[in-house]
């Protein structure tokens, strides 16, 4: 065995043509920068990054390293080779992209993050021994069902929570103090953690 | 074919406009073998989007948009896919294929179609490697999902929140009590009657005020100017019972019996009437007395229940007064009426105490029933359970939820069936007092109403936050107190201070909250009480005036009062009923939760008894995740012989711990099976499958005990002789000798005070002495130095043979006396041999052994240092 990562099943060895041997950033951090490489669409819409010198990788995702206190910037791209997730880099900052490149990534987040950002708590009560809840989010209004413990609504930053349904979905209230007065009196009865 | 071989979810119809469309577009909606629906589309906002697979190709579908002007979105050909995935995102997932060596998101789903999409991708991977593969009826199926009515369940076995319905629940608790219905019915008796009992003291001191009081005490309130001057002075006769008003002229010479002469009857007139008595011998005349007193007189030999009926009330109260030949009685009855009064009081007292005593004793029952119960739930729940659940929220059930169903006995018998009867029977009172002040009186109740919402709602919730506050602080201190060593080599004592002057300005601050909010709630409570008094005052007061005390005495007027007290009281009270029931029923319905939760892991009826097991060991293609759609290990297949010493290898977190996790059964597998001697586990049973197996946890866990009780926690009848000799062979008995207790050494809350190579030690010894065919140790002696585990594996060897072992170890000198070593990666078995066949295939092993013996040469001074100490 060599030191590549690929477990020794890897499904499709066309998918180690096309995905190079990962670089040695198991145990270092590497930051991506405009002038390394490039963030592009590839075939069928999938996510590329085009390293200098390095190779293409393709089905690529990103995701959020802090997801609360940078929400714009050290974002980890990976890819899949064989069964292990690889990391190609991160981004320090977003900005320093092109903006197409940055919007690409951006899009990448908000498919992988699919989250409901609460804009109003429409009603919130006891039902069946879990909390109902109707909210009006990002995406419309939703109505869910949550259990009543501390690991179902946790600490988003310093104000912030989010809230997992039944179902795992996720809704965000990204600043509780900003909730209108009876709103978040409403809320805190309920989640007063 | 027919409906009933469809899945409503796989086989789902596309609506008739897109199928249209896609028709057009050269797609027939009727020739997909699957079809079904995601929620989402791959910007991450809501749209309904099919996934149709025909025979050889897939194809994404949805109505067009401005973006997407065409209804197909994606068309695969499954001879490009090579792969299919199922890749978890954050809220959601995705499906990806694996086309010309990169993966293509497919589609994007929601988690609450999560299920949906793993089982289609389980059915892709077997289409694009041409197995057969069908939908069906039982592709709906989610034990997940509540039968009845789709709710997603916490795990598959969870009882429905929805579907129990709160009915069942207070019927439940209800028949919990039936054992304590006598007592209940008791009770009830005595609550009753101690209801009636606080009725009673009101009536007496109206009769106290009105009828002996008031008209035996000496008034001042009689209007003299009410009285006229030619009717200050009365002869009463007895034999006609008349009653005269004499002129002073007259007095000479009139028949009677007795004379009253009312108050302010002039001195002269007064002089004269006691001359004129005098004179006819008529006794009990003070002049002086009545004229200083202002005060009603009465000469002669009659009682005032003659008089009495001559006289308006109020000159009533004056005439009977002055009736000095009557101020027995009416102390007599100012004696009776006190000691009823006592009578009643000290009933009250014997029936509440009575009462709280039968409350008491069924209340610690129940809760004693239930605690019992819950517990022995939480023993025999599986141990996947407490991977669901905190430790802390569980012990919370036992403390509170219990205490909520004590609570529930103690309101249900004292509270608000007291009270409502309370407020009823009170009400009738103060409406039979009188009508109208009654009706006032209730002009307050509206607001005591509000006021208790208002309190539930909005001041009650708050201490939640404060005992919250509560825990956090305290969860504060011990973490910080017992990582104290940490912060103080970080040098962070500053902001630790800081940290915790944080937690316990967040309790400030909300306890403040509180008490701002009760301390604004306690006195409004008190003004509406008082205002309900005033208007009492107002309206009462007046009555009592105007009517003379003829519509409303002043005794009226008293017990009224006394009445209020106890009417609005219960009303504040009844209205948190709602609340607090809702309260209980939650508590309730947590405590039933945990009784009626099955254990995941149930021995089978009639299972297959092992007595006398030979220790083979075999996993056949095991499949296991603790989290659904994550395996952790996949396909697993080993054999190991009885006798056998198997060795497992691997880098962390691929699995090893997870097979013994499977041997014990304290998982039961997602697919293949984990055969003892041939048998099935799930058909074994589960007493005589943990007698033969014997796991070292990778983590000791000892009880707050002796040494010895730790020992021997499996076999308390193990002698003296055993204990010594496992001890012994576990490396143990050294360090235990040097204790000055010895074995008898007391230890601590999960063996604080000792080391981890010596809480280690000991619970090797604990597994020897357990005796069992099969031993597994998962990386028993990480934490051990060098020089002691070749102590340990030599004793190993020597005890263990004839026994199935398998032992863990990341070290991997400890796994030289295996006979064969299995190497894991990623929750797969990839190579297994003996040392030597490993070596010689120069894979993952031959690494390992490589890289340990490089450390080893670099980290002997380390290992001389561990030896010397
Ligand atoms: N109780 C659990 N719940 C969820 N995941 C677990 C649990 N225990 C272990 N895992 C996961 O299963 C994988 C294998 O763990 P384990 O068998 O303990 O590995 P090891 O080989 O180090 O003993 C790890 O990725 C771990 O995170
Ligand atoms: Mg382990």
């Amino acid at each position: 065995m060599t030191d590549a990562p690929a477990a020794p099943d890897a499904p499709a060895s066309e998918a180690l043509l096309k995905n190079p041997p990962p670089p040695k950033t198991e145990t270092q951090v590497r930051f991506l920068t405009p002038n390394m490489c490039r963030i592009h669409l590839g075939n069928l819409g999938a996510l590329h990054v085009t390293v200098l010198n390095e190779g293409i990788y393709g089905g690529v995702y990103a995701a959020y390293a802090f997801p609360v206190a940078h929400p714009n910037g050290y974002i980890s791209l990976l890819y899949t080779a064989g069964e292990k997730d690889f990391e190609i880099g991160l981004i320090r900052n977003l900005d320093e992209f092109p903006a197409d490149a940055a919007d690409l990534v951006r899009k990448a987040l908000r498919r992988r993050y699919f989250v409901h950002i609460v804009k109003r708590i429409v009603n919130i009560g006891w039902k069946y021994g879990l909390i109902a809840m109707d909210v009006e989010t990002d995406k419309g209004p939703a109505s869910f069902f949550m259990r009543w413990s501390s690991d179902r609504a946790v600490d988003y930053g310093q104000r912030g929570k989010v809230l997992m349904d039944l179902d795992n979905n996720r809704y965000l209230i990204p600043d509780v103090e900003a909730l209108d007065e009876d709103e978040r009196a409403e809320f805190q009865r309920y989640i007063y953690w | 074919m027919s409906s009933h071989s469809h899945s409503r979810l796989l086989n789902r119809p596309v609506p008739k406009a897109l199928a249209t469309l896609l028709q057009k577009e050269g797609v027939n909606p009727g020739d997909a073998w699957l079809s079904t629906a995601t929620d989402l589309n791959l910007e991450g906002t809501y749209e309904e989007i099919f996934l149709l697979v025909e025979r050889d190709r897939l194809v994404k579908a949805a109505m067009p948009t401005a973006e997407n002007p065409k209804a197909v979105r994606l068309l695969l050909k499954k001879e490009s896919i090579r792969e299919v995935r199922a890749r978890q995102g954050v809220g959601g997932g995705f499906v990806d294929a694996l086309v010309e060596g990169v993966f293509v998101e497919v589609l994007a789903y929601s988690n609450a179609k999560a299920d949906n999409f793993h089982k289609v991708v389980a059915k892709l991977k077997l289409w694009i490697e041409n197995h057969p593969v069908t939908t069906g009826p039982e592709d709906d199926q989610d034990p997940r999902k509540c039968a009845k009515c789709n709710m997603t369940l916490e795990f598959k076995g969870e009882i429905c929140h929805r579907c129990v319905d709160r009915g069942a629940v207070l019927q439940r608790v209800l028949k919990m009590m039936r054992p304590y219905a006598g007592y209940a019915a008791l009770m009830l008796v005595v609550l009753f009657v101690v209801t009636a009992l606080h009725m009673i003291p009101p009536r007496l001191t109206k009769i106290l005020v009105d009828d002996v009081i008031i008209p035996y005490s000496k008034s001042d309130s009689f209007d003299l100017a009410a009285a006229q001057p030619d009717q200050q002075v009365y002869l009463i006769t007895r034999n006609a019972a008349t009653l005269y008003a004499v002129p002073l002229s007259e007095l000479g010479d009139q028949p009677a019996d007795a004379v009253v002469i009312l108050p302010g009857c002039p001195p002269l007139v007064a002089e004269n009437v006691r001359l004129w008595a005098r004179k006819r011998d008529l006794p009990h005349l003070n002049v002086e007395m009545a004229l200083q007193k202002r005060h009603a007189l009465i000469a002669g030999d009659i009682t005032t229940d003659e008089i009495a009926p001559h006289f308006s009330a109020s000159q009533k109260y004056i005439v009977r007064a002055a009736a000095k030949d009557e101020l027995a009685k009416p102390l007599r009855l100012l004696m009776y009426l006190v000691l009823a009064l006592f009578a009643v009081q000290l009933l009250t007292a014997v029936g509440n105490s009575i009462n709280g005593r039968l409350n008491s004793y069924v209340g610690t029952q129940i809760t004693y029933d239930l605690r019992n119960a819950i517990f022995s739930r939480f023993t025999h729940l599986s141990v996947d359970y407490y991977d669901r659940h905190s430790v802390g929220n569980l012990i919370s059930r036992i403390g509170q939820d219990t205490g909520a169903m004590r609570e529930f006995v103690r309101q249900a018998t004292q509270g608000f069936l007291a009270q409502i009867l309370m407020v009823i029977i009170t009400g009738i009172m103060l409406f039979s007092i009188s009508w109208k002040l009654a009706l006032w009186t209730l002009l307050p109740a509206p607001l005591v109403i509000a006021a208790s919402i208002f309190y539930w709602r909005r001041v009650y919730p708050r201490y939640f936050r404060v005992w919250d506050a509560w825990s956090r602080m305290l969860g504060s201190v011990s973490s910080i107190l017992s990582g104290i060593r940490v912060v103080k080599a970080f040098g962070q004592v500053d902001r630790e201070d800081r940290r915790f002057a944080k937690s316990t300005r967040y309790l400030r601050d909300s306890g403040r909250r509180v008490e701002y909010a009760t301390s604004l709630f306690n006195p409004a409570m008190g003004l509406i009480f008082g205002l309900g008094g005033l208007i009492v005052w107002l309206f009462g007061g007046a009555e009592v005036l105007t009517s003379h005390g003829i519509s409303l005495s002043l005794g009226d007027l008293m017990a009224f009062f006394a009445y209020l007290g106890m009417f609005y009281a219960p009303l504040a009270h009844m209205t948190t009923l709602t609340d607090w029931f809702t309260q209980f029923l939650t508590a309730a319905q947590r405590t039933f939760e945990i009784l009626d939760t099955n254990p995941q892991i149930v021995q089978k009826e009639n299972p297959i008894r092992l007595p006398n097991p030979k220790g083979a060991v075999a996993l056949e293609k095991v499949t296991f995740g603790y989290n659904r759609h994550e395996p952790v290990l996949k396909g697993v297949s080993f054999a190991i012989k009885p006798g056998e010493r198997v060795g497992i290898v691997g880098k962390s977190g691929s699995g090893k711990t997870t097979i013994t996790n499977l041997i014990g059964r304290f998982y039961d597998v997602d697919e293949g099976r984990v055969l003892i001697d041939g048998v099935d586990i799930r058909d074994l049973d589960v007493d005589d499958l943990h007698r033969c197996v014997g796991i070292v946890l990778q983590e000791p866990f000892l009880f707050r005990g002796t040494i010895y009780d730790n020992i021997t926690y499996g076999r308390q009848d193990a002698t003296p002789d055993q204990v010594l000799a496992a001890a012994k062979a576990a490396n143990a008995h050294d360090f235990i000798i040097k204790h000055p207790l010895g074995y008898d050494t007391y230890i601590g809350e999960r063996g604080a005070g000792l080391s981890g190579g010596e809480r280690q030690r000991i619970s090797i010894a604990r597994a020897l002495l357990y005796d069992p065919k099969i031993l597994i140790l998962d990386e028993a002696t990480s934490n051990v130095d060098t020089e002691s585990e070749q102590l340990i594996q030599e004793a190993l060897l020597r005890v263990t043979a004839g026994r199935t072992t398998i032992a863990i170890a990341h070290r991997l000198s400890t796994l030289k006396n295996s006979d064969r070593i299995i190497v894991m990666e990623e929750g797969r078995i990839i190579e297994q041999g003996s040392h030597e066949e490993l070596l010689a295939l120069g894979g993952l092993y031959y690494r390992l052994v490589k890289i340990q013996t490089e450390l080893s040469r670099e980290a002997n001074v380390d290992t001389i240092h561990l030896v010397k100490k």
